[in-house]
């Protein structure tokens, strides 16, 4: 945020500027996602982990490489609530080598107890681009094509090490659908930027712990399907019953996203409770836009907005009209 | 845990069907007020919301928008209750509505959740002190389910686990297993009783207790909970399905086409992909 930003308002308080800031950035968020595109949610995806020499560098506290551990550990529990037909993986790379730690799971347990061994694992040598890439390419390639195959480079060093030409691996990569997203910790390199355009993936380079943080977790939503992916019908079986320690996951907000609610201006509207929550619209900053459902017409509060789109991802106005969930349900 | 006091969100149904039997409404609407009473009385930092449900809305019955100031103490019982008592009756009126040709639809149970749950939200975010909200939600269903609701069921229950919220449900009748999955999985508690008349002993019993308390009683022990899904063809319920990989639609049988999302399905190719790389 920048200061210059920042107004007073006209009896010199900061306040009512910053929580408008706030409430904008929060729904720019939401705003991004793009509704009615195809997702891959079965997604498959690898994290490779850089624990280089440069991983014990101390820009980010206290070390480079216990903070984006931290940040992975937060990561994995999240992944997991929200992709729950998914799996993940770890690889770290190191003295110019590739090692696979944790296997594709669906269980973040497992996952987290890797991140545990990882912090006591001491960072040297260099890593190697093209033998971490061979590593996840090798138990990539083998999935079902239905699924969204990723990999997740985290990446400190500003060198790679590599036995062979790193172009025949990229096509390697390209060739098997793979899509590579690199999150870098110090500059931008060519070969990262390269690997990441050619196979659809992103890439970005963090400026501080948050800013790491926020790149890491945008890799939580599933990412857009790739054309080239097949379907397939899957068998499943559904249990009778299921004991109490396993809960079932869905994850249908995927599929069925809430649209985005109109932002108006709570004066210009009759109505002065929040449908939800029932707050009354007080004239404060926090208050002074409100939001209405184009389905159903009820008026939102902000915070039921935010709510309401990141967690429930139904609508409760929508839910209470007879003829609109009738509607909805057919 | 006891002397923090606790929400409870009720969402309680009021579906024409009740209106069959005179003596059936008197017994259901004074067991729901009288629980709503008990917890309030037990704590005086417990809380209340009380939600109703019909086939055509959904509406706060207490607490109201308009906040009205508590009336002088009447004949020795304690204001709030009194307050609680004349609005749910208030709103009670203008909501029971006979209605001869609501045999075939189910009450917003689902919509009354969801905005139970944005209530419980607020009252989390507006506590200064950022103390957690012990809150849980009762859902009272004395209608039938036709599983029109399902999307907006199953988006409330994971809600309600995420901001780990119990839903407890009582239904009264027949079993209903799409609310029973949500207590399952909110980690609520779920019971059937037969009467109406048994409600207000079954609510006390069972539903009283807060959450901490609940470990150390002992409840009937829960019945499993049937998982399985209706297939989007005819609507039955499938031990082995077919799921189409783009959209998760359950088919009872191979189709060559999901109908949900236009997909076509590669039938042989990738299966020999697959077996080609084995060998």
């Amino acid at each position: 945020m920048e200061r210059e930003a920042i107004q007073e308002d006209e009896s010199g308080r900061l306040e009512p500027s910053v929580t408008e800031m706030i409430q904008r950035a929060k729904r720019r968020r939401l705003l991004d996602r793009e509704a009615s595109v195809r997702l891959g949610i079965m997604r498959h995806v690898y994290i490779i982990l850089d624990l280089s020499q440069a991983m014990s560098e101390q820009d980010l506290k206290p070390t480079r490489q216990i903070c984006t551990l931290k940040i992975l550990e937060d990561f994995i529990q999240e992944f997991h609530d929200q992709n729950p037909i998914s799996q993940l993986g770890i690889i770290t790379t190191q003295n110019k080598v590739a090692k696979r730690h944790s296997e594709l799971s669906n269980n973040p347990q497992r996952h987290l107890d890797c991140i545990k061994k990882l912090r006591e694992l001491p960072a040297r040598g260099e890593p190697s681009l093209q033998n971490s890439l061979e590593v996840a390419l090798s138990s990539l390639r083998h999935l079902p094509p239905h699924t969204s195959r990723e990999i997740l480079i985290i990446f400190a060093a500003l060198t790679t090490c590599d036995p062979g030409e790193i172009a025949a691996t990229l096509q390697k990569v390209k060739d098997a659908n793979i899509r590579v997203s690199v999150v870098g910790l110090a500059a931008e390199l060519h070969v990262c930027k390269e690997i990441s355009k050619d196979t659809g993936g992103s890439f970005s380079v963090s400026i501080n712990d948050l800013h790491l943080k926020e790149l890491i977790h945008e890799h939580l939503e599933p990412p857009p399907a790739s054309v080239k992916m097949d379907h397939t019908l899957i068998k499943v079986g559904f249990p009778h019953q299921i004991n109490a320690d396993a809960k079932p996951a869905l994850c249908m907000w995927h599929l069925f996203p809430l649209k985005h609610f109109d932002e108006i201006v709570a004066e210009e509207i009759s109505t002065k409770h929040c449908y939800g929550c029932l707050k009354q619209f007080t004239g404060c900053t926090a208050d002074k836009r409100v939001y209405v459902c184009r389905t159903c017409k009820q008026v939102f509060c902000f915070n039921c907005d935010i709510f309401l789109h990141e967690t429930v991802h139904s609508c409760p106005g929508c839910a209470s009209n007879p003829t609109i969930s009738q509607f909805n349900s057919n | 845990m006891a002397g923090d006091g606790c929400l409870l969100v009720m969402v309680v149904d009021l579906h024409p069907q009740l209106a069959e039997q005179e003596s059936n409404v008197h017994n259901y609407l004074s067991a729901c007020i009288s629980f709503a009473n008990i917890h309030l009385a037990a704590n005086v930092k417990n809380t209340l919301a009380v939600i109703a449900a019909n086939h055509l809305e959904t509406r706060f019955l207490y607490p109201q928008i308009t906040g009205k100031t508590v009336d002088r103490q009447k004949d020795g019982r304690l204001e709030l209750l009194c307050q609680v008592d004349e609005s749910i009756e208030r709103e009670l009126r203008n909501m029971i509505v006979p209605d001869p040709k609501a045999d075939q639809t189910e009450s917003l149970i689902s919509g009354a959740i969801g905005r139970g749950l944005l209530y419980i939200k607020r009252q989390e975010t507006e506590d200064v002190l950022g103390k957690k909200v012990h809150a849980r939600i009762l859902v009272v269903k004395i209608s039938l389910d036709t599983g029109s609701q399902y999307l907006n069921y199953i988006n409330t229950y994971l809600t309600a686990q995420k901001i780990s919220t119990p839903l407890d449900v009582c239904v009264i009748g027949s079993d209903c297993g799409l609310l029973q999955q949500g207590a399952d999985i909110s980690g609520g508690y779920y019971h059937c009783v037969q009467e109406v008349s048994e409600l207000l002993q079954c609510l006390i019993l069972m539903y009283q207790a807060d959450v901490v308390t609940r470990k150390k009683l002992n409840v009937p022990p829960p019945d499993s909970v049937d998982y399985r899904a209706a297939c989007f063809c005819h609507r039955t319920l499938v031990d082995m399905g077919n799921v189409c990989s783009n959209c998760l639609s359950v088919y009872c049988k191979a189709v060559p086409l999901c109908t949900t999302c236009n997909v076509i399905f590669q039938t042989d190719r990738p299966l020999m992909k697959i077996v080609k790389k084995k060998k």
